[in-house]
């Protein structure tokens, strides 16, 4: 709305030469960020080229190497325990004696005697729970934890639960 | 080797480097023989590759005899060794293979810190007087296992014995060593400063550190340009692969049929003794001379200080590179590296692949030790 002292409206105001090159630089900014925005996410999107053939060969060696220095041995097999704590969380819990894993791997398969694992999370050495809250009850689900480092991998014991809902809940 | 057996045992065992210095002298040559028997053994690559650094055997003994403490029929005491022993039987199935102890550059970058003239004085000043005080019990054991291991002959049959009538001085053989597989003599003399003789042989590889800093630059060009995907890219994989080949033919030359292996093996031994006593601040020597320090080479410059000989001014930069370039040159003898397919693997950080940040770290570091700008091109004098 135009004010007493501008007679002019906002419409006559957008038209000036000084608005209209306004006008036009803001559409340049706009265009600009839009540019920047999709290289922005095609970096992000970037994901490094795995390591292939002879480089791959080399980056194994390279890690054999150094886990030879550090006297590291393979990690030794762990046991688990799961228990469903409540219609929505089973607990998968486990004790590493040796703790020379660098991590571990849960894998869980859903099915009497299924062999189709699928990683579901991958935890730091630390570590020793994982809570899955994913899972549809009455339903059998098999849970292992491989522990993995430089010298190689394990597998623990496999649980197999199955969730269900209380009585009283329903 | 005494330093990562500390280490790998810490996972389990707490104070496991405090356990360890304070072990029977017999015990920790036991480890040493120990080692030596599990290497890597590969029949298939020559002898002298990583995978076979040597075919002559160790003494076959688990455990030198020691007199029970206790008698025997009573509850037996544990063996304060096994977690080490535990970790060696751990370095077993040898496959994937590896070798098992650093390489002779990891003794080269260690010893030019200093570090054992610095500790031959602190143990010749409490064994000859009280100018630290009178050591206390616990420290007792690694003045014993010090003087033992590394400044008297060892033990005949023993892996470790490299000094006889031939080559009576073991501080020469190191530097002899050093200069075979490197072309280079360690950067300080004697306590006067004076040259330290040794035999300088003509079999050397004096290209070896020119030919090394061409490979550092050439895979911080690579560095510099891995995601270089438009205009011209100045990495040249193929000369990354020829400075591996020329890097691995020279050391291999030095490495024929198991030579220097056992040389390798005590001095890199002896270094991971000294290197491990200056990381392990809690160590009862360490209080003893009161040079707590939040780094090595500031525990390494009191001590020196204490006992008036000047540790060497960049032993920071030693220290920081040693495991590195140590696990580089291994790498580089095993082969793998020689080929452009294989280069990236030098300056590419992608995952899992931790040897473009060592090469980085080393090229820092050298780079402030030599003056050298390897992170520059390379300046030619016509």
């Amino acid at each position: 709305m135009a004010s007493k002292d501008n007679p002019k409206n906002e419409e006559q105001v957008s038209q000036s030469p000084e608005s209209r090159q306004a006008s036009d630089m803001h559409k340049v900014m706009i265009a600009l960020k839009e540019v920047f925005s999709t290289f922005r996410s095609q970096l992000r999107d970037d994901v490094p080229k795995p390591f292939a053939d002879e480089a791959k060969i080399a980056v194994d060696v390279f890690n054999d190497i150094v886990a030879g220095l550090r006297l590291e041995s393979r990690p030794k097999a762990i046991k688990i325990e799961a228990k469903q704590l409540s219609p929505t969380e089973i607990d998968l819990t486990w004790t590493d004696a040796i703790g020379n894993a660098d991590g571990y791997r849960v894998e869980r398969c859903e099915g009497y005697n299924c062999q189709d694992w699928e990683e579901i999370a991958r935890l730091t050495s630390i570590r020793r729970i994982f809570k899955d809250f994913d899972f549809v009850t009455n339903t059998l689900y098999r849970y292992k934890v491989v522990a993995f480092n430089f010298r190689g991998e394990i597998s623990s014991n496999i649980v197999d639960i199955t969730p269900t809902t209380p009585q009283n809940e329903k | 080797m005494f330093r990562s057996l500390a280490k790998q045992a810490s996972i389990s065992t707490p104070n496991a480097a405090q356990i360890l210095v304070s072990l029977h002298p017999a015990q920790l040559t036991a480890l040493l023989e120990t080692a030596w028997n599990f290497r890597v053994h590969l029949a298939s690559n020559p002898t002298g590759h990583p995978d076979h650094r040597s075919d002559m055997p160790g003494l076959n003994i688990s455990q030198m005899p020691l007199p029970s403490p206790v008698p025997l029929t009573s509850n037996p005491v544990p063996d304060p060794a096994e977690p080490f022993t535990a970790v060696l039987r751990g370095t077993f199935p040898k496959s994937p293979p590896g070798v098992r102890w650093d390489h002779l550059i990891y003794a080269y970058m260690i010893e030019n810190t200093r570090i054992v003239e610095v500790f031959r004085r602190v143990v010749d000043e409490f064994l000859h007087g009280e100018k630290f005080g009178a050591p206390q019990e616990d420290t007792q054991p690694w003045l014993r296992n010090t003087e033992e291991l590394f400044f008297r002959d060892p033990p005949p049959f023993s892996i470790s014995t490299l000094t006889s009538y031939i080559r009576p001085d073991i501080a020469s053989m190191g530097r002899e060593a050093y200069y075979r597989m490197f072309g280079m003599d360690l950067n300080h003399g004697k306590d006067d400063n004076s040259p330290y003789p040794y035999v300088k042989v003509d079999a050397a590889n004096k290209e070896f550190i020119t030919t090394f800093e061409e490979l550092l630059r050439e895979t911080w060009i690579g560095f510099i340009n891995r995601s270089t995907t438009s205009g011209a890219n100045p990495t040249d994989d193929a000369k990354i692969a020829d400075l591996a080949r020329k890097l691995n033919n020279m050391l291999s030359n030095r490495r024929q049929f198991g030579n220097l292996s056992r040389e390798e093996f005590y001095l890199v031994a002896k270094m991971s003794w000294f290197h491990m006593t200056v990381e392990n601040t809690s160590l009862p020597i360490i209080r003893d001379l009161r040079a707590k320090g939040n780094s090595p080479e500031q525990v390494l410059f009191r001590i020196a200080q204490m006992v008036g000989l000047p540790a060497n001014g960049l032993a920071d930069h030693y220290f920081c590179i040693a495991e590195d370039i140590s696990a580089i040159l291994i790498a580089i003898e095993t082969g793998a590296f020689q080929t452009p397919g294989a280069a990236r693997a030098f300056y590419d950080p992608a995952a899992s692949n931790t040897m473009a940040d060592k090469m980085n770290n080393i090229n820092n570091h050298l780079a402030a030790m030599t003056g050298h700008d390897l992170k520059g091109p390379k300046v030619t004098v016509r």
